[in-house]
């Protein structure tokens, strides 16, 4: 048993200030079910993938923020052990390789007969004001919904690959420390950030490749890590792809982070640009330095 | 042929210096008018020395795990770590990216395709990465996994002795906690008299506000935990609850078990989940030397509490080789649950394992005083 995309929610507000990571997410979940064949209680899992954890003007470092989404929502948050459907919610954070990872989880899930229904969620919400200092890639605030359920006939996710660059580690750090009375985001970010990125999915994808013995021709569609268009190109350029192949869905010039791959699938279907029986490669680059791909089949 | 995941390995790691209760009263601004010790049952806790952090009590764990192990990090296909605290560095350094599994698997030297991820899932954190890692491994996807939280919590207590009021505060749970690290390998296996057989774990999220996890607002920085203590306790019948659920759908019985382990709150607590599980499954009392109580010199040690209570049982040979375990999982969230395995040898390697430590140690004391 595989697993597949069912259904995918984003909610978007660039404007409206302290929106927090669950209203972001709680958002998109509605979304979701809005488009979804799946009645939200027929979810058995949830995924919170965002490593901004804010909540009511809070950062939570504790309990998992899936289990606020799942509360809002109200997906058998009150259910007993000895009634009905049983519902997991936690978080998996990974940067921006998050909901790759998640995916796998899930697909992991299913194909153990765990789940039928898995729900990975996001709210990428910008840090409180007086917080922040300038991160190198900024993010584009968006809350994403991804469900994910049961496939047959070789459809949906697989052929999952993941490389690290350890020797790149402090090249790229977030984190949040207590200095002068007050608490602050610091980021570290090399100069050539984009660069090393662009470099290290060189090498990565060329791995994926050839462990597969396929070429990139044999995709005909390409998800590359939606930060900019500059960067997408980039990408492409090193890969030697073909242009029309690398779906651009990047949104007013900010990284869409651990959104990028559902947002650019959402919209190659929404724009026609997959058919059934498509294959796209989707990829996935992040702190670590790592690289994270997977094949999807349309 | 289906496979499942035996814990091949196991390595728990706590910090040499401990704290009294009386010694954690002592330091509080407030001293709450409470008999913490007889509450809880916790006589003192484990706490870092200087330079520790979440991250080297997982780091410590994990290489206490690969000693026990027949495996090399070479071997390693995934490592999740599911540490509450992602503390790591001076000023309250709290780690957003890159993830502590990825600085883990750098620092160990893990393979350069492994899995690496991060779970935040409070107390049941350890059991979620199980859960995660059972699963890639009973797909086949992966063959081994470490599975690793590093706990240095005692910071809240330390908030908590500056910040708590006269009578019953919501951070009078924090004066419980301890700090250590807990790793396990997870290794597919086509034996079926070893490994996990079980594991179930539920959110019941309309209780998800009861105990919260944040930043201090006040001057002196840290982290804080806010628990309403009595109703997240009494969601220990859910534990139980669960339990016994799964025992009946799976035609097993309370004898079917050497050993319960649940979450390590306090003794009071234990006592509460086992009396509930007896009175689910209708039956006497299950007896006091099935049901392991660590509390006493570890405190609350958060999501590593059920591993260290395992380790700390193996060390003393009081859990032995071949022994069925069932684990009752309790956390924020609210998260309950529980999980089934059937040891190997683990048991006698570990217990072997101190007792060569100790003979050692004891070398050396006997030229110390000799001289």
């Amino acid at each position: 048993m595989g697993s597949k995309v069912e259904s995918i929610g984003l909610y978007q507000d660039q404007h409206t200030v302290g929106i927090t990571t669950v209203d972001f997410a709680d958002k998109a979940v509605v979304d979701c079910f809005n488009h979804s064949r799946h009645d939200k209680n027929e979810v058995d899992y949830i995924l919170h993938i965002s490593n901004y954890r804010n909540y009511r003007s809070k950062e939570i470092v504790e309990p998992a923020m899936a289990s606020f989404i799942q509360r809002d929502i109200q997906i058998n948050h009150d259910i007993e052990p000895h009634h009905g459907h049983r519902t997991l919610s936690f978080d998996l954070m990974n940067g921006s390789l998050g909901f790759l990872q998640a995916a796998q989880v899930i697909d992991a899930l299913i194909a153990t007969q765990r789940a039928r229904v898995g729900l990975i969620v996001s709210g990428n919400s910008r840090i409180p004001a007086g917080r922040a200092i300038e991160l190198r890639i900024p993010f584009y605030e968006i809350g994403c919904s991804t469900l994910i359920d049961e496939s047959t006939e070789g459809r949906g996710l697989s052929a999952f690959y993941y490389r690290s660059f350890p020797e790149y580690i402090k090249d790229y750090e977030v984190y949040l420390d207590f200095r002068d009375g007050e608490w602050r985001v610091n980021s570290v970010q090399i100069q050539n950030i984009l660069e090393l990125f662009v470099q290290v999915i060189r090498t990565g994808i060329g791995e994926y490749l050839q462990r597969g013995g396929i070429a990139l021709s044999s995709f005909d569609i390409v998800i590359a890590p939606q930060i900019s268009t500059a960067f997408i190109d980039e990408v492409r350029e090193v890969l030697g792809g073909q242009d029309e192949r690398f779906i651009n869905a990047t949104a007013e010039g900010d990284d869409l982070f651990s959104a990028s791959i559902p947002v650019a699938l959402k919209y190659a279907i929404d724009n026609n640009l997959a058919q059934p029986g498509n294959k796209a490669l989707l990829i996935s680059v992040g702190s670590g330095i790592q690289v994270g791909c997977a094949t999807y089949t349309f | 042929m289906s496979v499942r995941s035996l814990i091949e390995s196991i390595g728990v790691y706590t910090p040499e210096q401990a704290l009294s209760t009386e010694e954690v009263l002592r330091g509080c601004t407030h001293r709450p008018k409470v008999d913490l010790e007889e509450l809880t049952g916790i006589q003192s806790r484990p706490v870092v020395g200087k330079g520790e952090y979440s991250i080297e009590l997982a780091a410590k764990a994990i290489s206490q795990c690969l000693k026990l192990s027949r495996h090399s990090p070479a071997d390693i296909d995934m490592l999740a770590s599911c540490s509450i605290s992602r503390y790591c560095g001076p000023n309250y350094r709290f780690s957003a990216e890159p993830s502590a599994a990825a600085n883990l698997a750098a620092q160990i030297g893990l393979s350069r395709n492994a899995i690496t991820i991060d779970i935040t899932n409070a107390c049941a954190g350890m059991f979620t990465g199980i859960l995660l890692a059972d699963s890639l491994i009973k797909s086949r996807s992966i063959r081994r996994a470490i599975v690793v939280s590093g706990e240095y919590i005692t910071h809240i207590m330390a908030n908590a002795q500056r910040e708590i009021g006269d009578g019953i505060d919501p951070q009078l749970a924090s004066l419980t906690v301890g700090d250590a690290g807990a790793a396990l390998i997870l290794e597919a296996t086509e034996d079926t008299a070893v490994g996990l057989d079980d594991i179930e774990l539920v959110n019941l999220a309309k209780y998800c506000d009861l105990c919260i996890g944040t930043l201090s607002d006040k001057r002196h920085g840290g982290y804080v935990m806010y628990a309403d203590s009595q109703p997240l306790l009494a969601l220990g019948r859910y534990i139980a609850e669960h339990m016994a659920i799964r025992l009946k759908e799976r035609h097993l019985g309370a004898d079917d078990y050497d050993h319960f382990i649940i979450h390590q709150v306090a003794s009071k607590y234990i006592d509460f989940v086992m009396q509930s599980l007896a009175a689910y499954l209708k039956i006497d009392p299950i007896p006091q030397e099935k049901v392991v109580d660590n509390v006493r010199y570890r405190g609350n040690t958060a999501s590593t509490a059920h591993f260290v209570a395992l380790w700390d049982f193996m060390k003393q040979g009081l859990i032995k080789s071949n022994s069925k375990i069932l684990f009752g999982v309790g956390a924020s969230g609210a998260t309950h649950g529980v999980a089934s395995c059937i040891l190997d040898d683990l048991p006698d390697r570990v217990y072997r394992l101190y007792k060569d430590v100790e003979r050692r140690n004891a070398s050396h004391e006997g030229t110390r005083y000799g001289k």
